[in-house]
C-alpha cells in the first residue's frame, strides 16, 4: 500500500503502484487519472482515425496487393522502386511541386493584401470581412463545379465576358492547354483557400501595437517602410505557421486538380495525389498507391524538417 | 384484444423488405424517370422487395464497384460494359446468369445476338445478361454536305477532303476528338483496327501499339485534329456531343445519344443531321465499336433471388423497350425478338430514330468490343482501356504536337509498366 511511488512526473508512473485501489490514491494521482481519462477519447479518435491509418498505409506499400483483396505477399521496397522508375513519377511530382507553390504563393500574396485592406477602417467592413469568407466556406466540389462551367469553352460566362468587352473573337481554352490548364487549377486554388490566410493575418495585425507605427512616423518612415520595418516583423510567426499549414494542404490535395482537370489535358496537371488515386482506384494496384502516399508523406517530411531549421536558426 | 387485432392487421406494415440494389450508369433524366417507373411497377409486382437504384456516371462505375466489393458490400446488380465484366468474372466476383439469360429470350439464348453473349462467356458460364446494345457511327451535317457538293466520305482520305471543304472560310470545325476518357479510345482503336492495327499481337500477346499501321493510324489522327476544336482536349463525353448538337462541328464519331441531344436540345437540327459508317482506312475495312452493357449479379450479394426477379422484369419488352426509348436512337435491344415486337415497333420514339438503328443494326459484323480485339477476351487490353494511358497517347501526339512515333512509343512504356504490376 502507498509507499514511495515509482515514478514521480509521469502520470502514469504514480499511478502504477496505486491503481487497483481509487480510494488510496492522493490528490495529485487524482488529477492525474483524471487528465488522462479526459485525454483518452481524444486519443482513441486521433488514433483510430489518424495513426492506425498512418501505419497500415505505411505497411501496406510494403506489400503487393492488386485486385480486390487486401492481401498480398511481401515485396519490400519494390512497390517504391516502381513507383520513382515510372515514366509518369517526375512529371506528377514536378506538376506537384508547381502547383503547391504556386497556389502557396498565391494564396500569400491575395491574403496579405486582403488582410492590410481588410485592417483599415472603412464603411461596412464588417460585411466585407464576412463575405471574404465565402470561397473558404463553400464545399469544395461546389466550387470546383462552378469553376468548371465559368472556364468552359463553349458556356463558359468568363469567355463570353471576354468576347464583349474586349472583343476576343476565339475561346480561350482554359482547360485544354497545359500551361494554361495550370494556371486555372492555381487560380482556383487561390480563390479557394485565401480566406484562411487573410484571417490568420488580419487577426495578428490587429494586435500590432499602435505606438510603433506612430513612432514610425516619427522617424519620418513611408508607408512602404512601415510595411516592410514594422508589419512584416510583426507577421513573421504568423508567415511561419501559414506557410507550414497552406503548404502541407496544398502538397496533399487531391480534390481540385482531380475535380477540375482530372490530372489532364494529358497528364498536363498530373499530381502525385491522383497518381495516388489512380493506382488505388482505376488500376487496382493499392500497394503502389500506399508508396506513392509515403513518398508524398517522406518529401513533406524532408521539407518540413528544413523549413523548422531555417526558421530556428532566423 | 383491440391491440393484440390492430398488431395482427398493422403486420404486414412491420415486416421487412428483402433489399436488391442495383446500380446503373443511365443517368440521363429521362431514363432515370423510367427507372423510376420500372422500380414502382417491380414492387408492386413484388411487394417483398425493395428496389434501390444508384445512379453514377459512366467513368465513376468501376472505382465504386472496386470500394464496393473491398468492403465486401457489393450492389446486388449492377450494369455493366463487357470489359468490367471480364474483370470481374475472372476473380469469381459474378455469379452465372445463363439461366435468365434462356429465361428472358424468346426461344432461349438463340434469340441474343450471338456476338454480343459471348463477350461475357467464360469457361462455359454466362456472366451477364444484355438489355443494351450501342454501335458507334458517323453522325454529319447533311445540309453542310450538301452546299459543298460532297457526298458521304467512306475512306480518311475523302473524309479530310470533305471536312477541308466543309470548313473552309468558316466558323465551324469538322470533327469531334476525345470525347472523354472512354469514347475518346473507342475512337481511336475504331481508327487502328480500320487499319489493321492492334493494341496486342495476339490475345494478352505482346504490345504491338508502336507498329507501322498505328503510327499511320496516329498521323491521320493528327490530321483529323486540325478539324477539331482545341478546347475538344479538355472535353467529357457530354461536351464533346454537345458540340455537334450545338451545330459547331460538322460530323461526330459518336453513339447514337448524340442525336437524341439534337432533338433534345436544337430540334431545328433534327432534319439535317445523318448517319452513316465511320470512315475506313484507305487499305482497311469498316470497324466499329461494339458496345453492349450487361446487368450482373454479385455472387455475395445477400438477395440473389430479388436480383434474379429484377433482372427477368427489366428484361420484358414492354419494361426494357421504354429505357431504350428514353434515349431514342443511343441503343438497341440486342434480342431479335424484341426487334419485331409491337413494343417496339409501336413505340414512337423509336420510330423516330429507326433509320439509326437500322444502321447499328448493319453495322454489327463490322463492330468488336475493346477487350476481344482478336474475338476473344484480351485482359490486358481490358486493363489498358481503363488507365488514361491510350487518351493521353491521343492528347500527346494531337494536342502536345508530340510526333506520332514517340507517343506510341511513350504509350508502349507505360502500357509495358502497367502490365508489370
Amino acid at each position: 500500500m502507498g509507499g514511495v511511488p515509482v515514478a514521480t512526473e509521469c502520470p502514469i508512473g504514480i499511478l502504477c503502484e496505486d491503481l487497483v485501489d481509487m480510494r488510496k490514491l492522493s490528490r495529485q494521482k487524482k488529477e492525474a487519472l483524471y487528465g488522462i481519462l479526459l485525454l483518452l477519447p481524444s486519443v482513441v479518435v486521433i488514433g483510430a482515425t489518424a495513426v492506425y491509418p498512418l501505419l497500415k498505409g505505411i505497411s501496406f506499400s510494403f506489400f503487393k496487393l492488386s485486385g480486390f483483396s487486401y492481401d498480398g505477399p511481401f515485396v519490400g521496397f519494390a512497390n517504391y522502386a516502381r513507383v520513382i522508375s515510372s515514366s509518369l513519377f517526375m512529371e506528377s511530382f514536378w506538376n506537384n511541386a508547381i502547383w503547391a507553390f504556386g497556389t502557396l504563393a498565391g494564396q500569400i500574396l491575395v491574403g496579405l493584401i486582403t488582410a492590410l485592406l481588410l485592417n483599415r477602417a472603412f464603411r461596412g467592413r464588417s460585411v466585407v470581412r464576412g463575405m471574404i469568407l465565402f470561397p473558404y466556406i463553400i464545399p469544395g466540389i461546389i466550387a470546383v463545379i462552378v469553376w468548371r462551367w465559368m472556364l468552359h469553352d463553349q458556356y463558359g460566362v468568363i469567355n463570353l465576358v471576354l468576347k464583349r468587352w474586349i472583343g476576343l473573337e476565339e475561346s480561350i481554352h482554359w482547360l485544354a492547354t497545359p500551361t494554361l490548364a495550370m494556371v486555372s487549377l492555381i487560380l482556383v486554388g487561390i480563390w479557394k483557400f485565401f480566406p484562411f490566410v487573410t484571417i490568420c493575418f488580419l487577426a495578428r495585425l490587429q494586435v500590432i501595437p499602435p505606438k510603433l507605427y506612430d513612432a514610425a512616423k516619427v522617424d519620418g518612415a513611408s508607408a512602404w517602410k512601415e510595411f516592410w520595418h514594422v508589419t512584416l516583423p510583426q507577421l513573421r510567426e504568423v508567415f511561419f505557421v501559414v506557410v507550414l499549414l497552406r503548404g502541407i494542404f496544398m502538397y496533399l490535395k487531391f480534390d481540385i486538380p482531380w475535380l477540375l482537370t482530372a490530372g489532364g489535358p494529358g497528364t498536363s496537371t498530373y499530381t502525385l495525389p491522383i497518381m495516388s488515386y489512380v493506382e488505388a482506384f482505376h488500376q487496382m494496384q493499392r500497394g503502389t498507391s500506399a508508396a506513392i502516399g509515403c513518398v508524398l508523406f517522406a518529401t513533406l517530411t524532408v521539407v518540413a524538417l528544413v523549413y523548422f531549421a531555417f526558421e530556428q536558426e532566423e | 384484444m383491440v391491440l393484440v387485432v390492430a398488431g395482427l392487421l398493422a403486420r404486414p406494415a412491420f415486416a421487412q423488405k428483402s433489399v436488391i440494389r442495383f446500380l446503373t450508369d443511365e443517368t440521363d433524366p429521362k431514363s432515370i424517370k423510367v427507372y423510376t417507373g420500372m422500380e414502382k411497377r417491380f414492387e408492386k409486382a413484388h411487394p417483398q422487395y425493395d428496389l434501390q437504384i444508384e445512379y453514377i456516371s459512366l467513368s465513376d462505375v468501376w472505382p465504386k464497384l472496386m470500394a464496393s466489393i473491398q468492403a465486401k458490400t457489393p450492389p446486388e446488380i449492377a450494369y455493366l460494359d463487357p470489359d468490367l465484366v471480364v474483370d470481374l468474372a475472372k476473380p469469381g466476383y459474378l455469379r452465372d446468369v445463363h439461366h435468365l439469360v434462356e429465361a428472358t429470350g424468346e426461344g432461349g439464348a438463340s434469340d441474343y445476338h450471338e456476338s454480343v453473349i459471348r463477350l461475357v462467356q467464360q469457361e462455359g458460364a454466362t456472366y451477364g445478361v444484355p438489355p443494351t446494345l450501342g454501335i458507334m457511327f458517323m453522325m454529319y451535317r447533311k445540309d453542310l454536305f450538301r452546299e459543298a457538293g460532297l457526298t458521304v466520305p467512306e475512306t480518311w482520305d475523302q473524309y479530310l477532303d470533305a471536312l477541308a471543304k466543309i470548313t473552309a472560310g468558316k466558323k465551324i470545325k469538322g470533327a469531334n476528338l476525345f470525347m472523354g476518357q472512354i469514347h475518346a479510345i473507342h475512337q481511336l482503336l475504331v481508327s487502328m483496327w480500320s487499319n489493321g492495327g492492334y493494341m496486342f499481337g495476339t490475345p494478352n500477346g505482346p504490345i504491338v501499339l508502336e507498329s507501322p499501321e498505328n503510327v499511320d493510324t496516329v498521323k491521320f489522327l493528327q490530321k483529323m485534329w486540325k478539324f477539331a476544336s482545341p478546347g475538344a482536349a479538355a472535353d467529357t463525353y457530354t461536351d464533346a456531343f454537345m458540340r455537334f448538337v450545338n451545330g459547331h462541328i460538322a460530323t461526330a464519331w459518336a453513339y447514337g445519344r448524340t442525336l437524341a441531344n439534337v432533338d433534345r436540345y436544337n430540334p431545328n437540327m433534327s432534319n439535317d443531321v445523318g448517319a452513316a459508317f465511320m470512315p475506313r482506312s484507305p487499305t482497311g475495312g469498316f470497324r466499329t465499336t461494339l458496345f453492349p452493357q450487361f446487368l450482373v449479379i454479385f455472387k455475395d450479394a445477400p438477395n440473389i433471388k430479388g436480383a434474379e426477379a429484377f433482372i427477368k422484369f427489366h428484361m420484358k419488352p414492354e419494361e426494357n423497350v421504354p429505357l431504350l426509348a428514353s434515349v431514342a436512337g443511343h441503343i438497341m435491344d440486342p434480342r431479335a425478338s424484341v426487334g419485331r415486337s409491337a413494343v417496339l415497333v409501336g413505340d414512337p420514339a423509336m420510330k423516330k430514330y429507326s433509320f439509326a438503328l437500322e444502321l447499328q443494326a448493319e453495322l454489327i459484323p463490322y463492330a468488336r468490343n475493346i477487350a476481344f480485339e482478336h474475338g476473344e477476351v484480351c485482359y490486358s487490353s481490358a486493363k489498358l482501356t481503363k488507365s488514361p494511358i491510350l487518351v493521353d497517347l491521343m492528347y500527346d501526339a494531337l494536342a502536345k504536337g508530340m510526333t506520332a512515333e514517340k507517343a506510341l512509343a511513350k504509350a508502349t512504356k507505360r502500357t509495358q509498366e502497367l502490365l508489370a504490376k
